[in-house]
């Protein structure tokens, strides 16, 4: 049982919190054990409340919050030391170098001074900034706080982070390697991730699970790839000819063919007889196949569907 | 001659962790460090050290002049900076270290939104203010304490026989710590709440400098000058803690004197109290 929680990465049950009459989380609830997960949602969803409160620094209303397993309101700071986070804000200190800092808050979190020193060079390095480490912060464009901020909940070699937003004010350049980054803690790294964004495209290229906000509400969780529900005996194609003939030879067959998007026709039909049904099927009307696709909702349909 | 190859991959921690106080003591020195001009340029540390030096200064002349002159005056140049004078002769010097030390130790943490990420690592509220406290404690203690705990060394070394002086001024040790401490208290805390209300360093060196001066000039002007209630004398905010340490000595025969010693050091502690409850006010609500 205790490993089971242990494995848990994010557990709520009915988590509620109000500021006066703003309900900024309305009874989530929710259970993922992934090892990156995304929470999505537009900017006042409630995505860094429920943030905050998974980490201890929001005192919740109503319900109880679990990271890791352990409880955050009872236990917070105990969590904190175990976990890294990367605020979403500015709040690093303009007067300290990236190495300086970097060190500090690996001390604060319990690394001894020798291993605090060592472990800086190895996430500096990690983030692109071993060149700049003896840079005042002051100096850094948006970019190089962004990895700094990075580096420092990575120090002290954390179970978790938890990434508010790190995106935020990134060029496009700049944002292709904060997602490599983020994407390599989980895949290579062997740390786990919870990943804030507004950005669908973001948090699908990251993450392995996702949780879709609304309004305070849970209004979608699961697996990505659960979510965009594989559709078995579903396919699309894309033919250039007679289609009303292709139409015709398909339904022959015993596809039901139905109209899709720009021109693209969704066919369903006995899995394991598909593909060769429209290949024949093409074959029989001299009609051209361009494409055939599996018949994926993609998770920006999920999304939609799930909030609509 | 043998290569050896470096993994710079990220490698897991699994070692040793320090309990939570070295959180406190990691703060502290970090904040310390910066407040005092480290990894700035000259012009940061020209102050504190400047202020330090001259801080040291009387005790440097007094055991200079002895080691010059030999035993034909020894018993006399102790008299010159009696231990329970020392602080007074240097108070001004403390008094401004501490308005520069305070702010620098707050103020750029509110400015950048530092405290926030303090607090959501492994810093809690109580712990920031601690560590901050002790970041202005320690380096004025090697104001208040060093330089008189150096001139008592002095005076044992240069004494006729160091056991002798050892065994008649022990308690002075007990005083000197205990001045120490009162004054870097005092100056830190009652700082520190002032810079708690700003994330203008200015603004909080101006606040601190007139919450000591304007009340002490008006408390000497009330009770000196107008010749009013001589408890008036426990509104000079800049004075109480000389007072209370001058009281800590027996013997004093100074103005002090014309209040007893537990007046001046309950009027410490009530700023005191006030002091940090005001640090706490400002700090139990700070978002993080």
């Amino acid at each position: 049982m205790a490993a089971t929680a242990e494995r848990t990465t994010i557990a709520t049950t009915g988590l509620t919190k109000r500021y006066d009459d703003i309900v900024a989380l309305d009874e989530v609830s929710l259970e993922l054990a992934d090892d990156a997960i995304g929470l999505l949602g537009a900017n006042g969803a409630g995505k860094s409340t429920l943030m905050r409160a998974l980490l201890g620094l929001v005192e919740p209303d109503a319900g109880t919050a679990r990271l890791l397993g352990i409880d955050a309101a009872a236990r917070g700071l105990e969590l904190r030391r175990r976990i890294g986070y990367m605020p979403e804000h500015e709040c690093l200190p303009s007067w300290m170098t990236a190495r300086d800092l970097v060190v500090h808050l690996g001390e604060l979190r319990g690394l001894p001074r020798r291993i605090a020193v060592l472990r800086t060079s190895e996430v500096l390095f990690q983030v692109g900034l071993e060149e700049e480490r003896l840079r005042l912060i002051g100096t850094f464009s948006t970019g190089m706080r962004q990895r700094v901020k990075l580096a420092q909940a990575l120090v002290h070699s954390p179970e978790l982070v938890v990434l508010d937003e790190p995106t935020n004010g990134l060029d496009p350049q700049g944002r292709e390697e904060m997602l490599e980054l983020v994407r390599r803690l989980s895949r290579d790294l062997g740390i786990r991730v919870l990943f804030s964004s507004h950005v669908l495209e973001d948090v699908e290229r990251t993450c392995d699970a996702v949780v879709v906000l609304r309004d305070g509400r849970v209004a979608a969780q699961g697996r990505i790839s659960e979510l965009r529900g594989r559709e078995a005996g579903s396919a699309r194609i894309s033919a250039v000819g007679d289609l009303g003939a292709l139409r015709a030879a398909l339904t022959a067959r015993g596809v039901r063919v139905e109209d899709g998007e720009e021109g693209w026709l969704a066919v369903h039909g006995d899995p394991a007889m598909l593909p060769d049904a429209v290949r024949d099927a093409c074959a029989e009307t001299d009609v051209s196949l361009r494409a055939l696709l599996p018949g994926d909702r993609t998770l920006e349909d999920a999304v939609i569907g799930a909030i609509a | 001659m043998s290569a050896r190859l470096e993994d710079t991959r990220y490698a897991r921690y699994d070692g040793v962790r320090r309990p939570p106080w070295y959180a406190l003591v990691s703060l502290a020195r970090w904040s310390a460090f910066g407040a005092l001009g480290a990894r700035k340029s000259w012009r940061a540390k020209f102050l504190p050290i400047s202020l330090t030096l001259i801080a040291f200064l009387p005790a440097f002349a007094v055991l200079a002049i002895r080691a010059i002159v030999g035993q034909r005056f020894a018993d006399r140049f102790p008299e010159r900076i009696p231990y329970r004078q020392y602080l007074t002769e240097i108070g001004l010097t403390v008094t401004i270290f501490a308005a520069i030390l305070c702010p620098e130790l707050l103020c750029p943490d509110r400015r950048d939104n530092v405290l926030s990420l303090y607090l959501s690592t492994a810093v809690g509220r109580l712990t920031y203010v601690a560590g901050k406290f002790l970041a202005a404690l320690v380096p004025l203690l090697c104001l208040t304490f060093l330089p008189v705990l150096l001139l008592f060394i002095g005076n044992t070394f240069f004494a006729d026989s160091a056991t002798s002086y050892l065994a008649d001024h022990w308690l002075d040790f007990f005083r000197i710590l205990a001045s120490g401490l009162l004054l870097a208290s005092y100056v830190s805390l009652v700082g520190l709440a002032v810079a708690s209300f700003t994330s203008r360093r200015a603004f909080a060196l101006g606040g601190y400098a007139a919450l000591m001066l304007i009340p002490t000039y008006v408390g000497g002007a009330l009770v000196f000058g107008a010749g009013l209630d001589r408890h008036l004398q426990l509104i000079m905010l800049g004075r109480l803690p000389i007072a209370a340490t001058r009281a800590l000595y027996p013997g004093s025969q100074d103005q002090d004197q014309a209040l007893a010693g537990w007046w001046w050091w309950a009027a410490c502690g009530v700023v005191m109290a006030i002091s940090a409850a005001c640090l706490w006010w400002r700090y139990r609500r700070a978002d993080a």
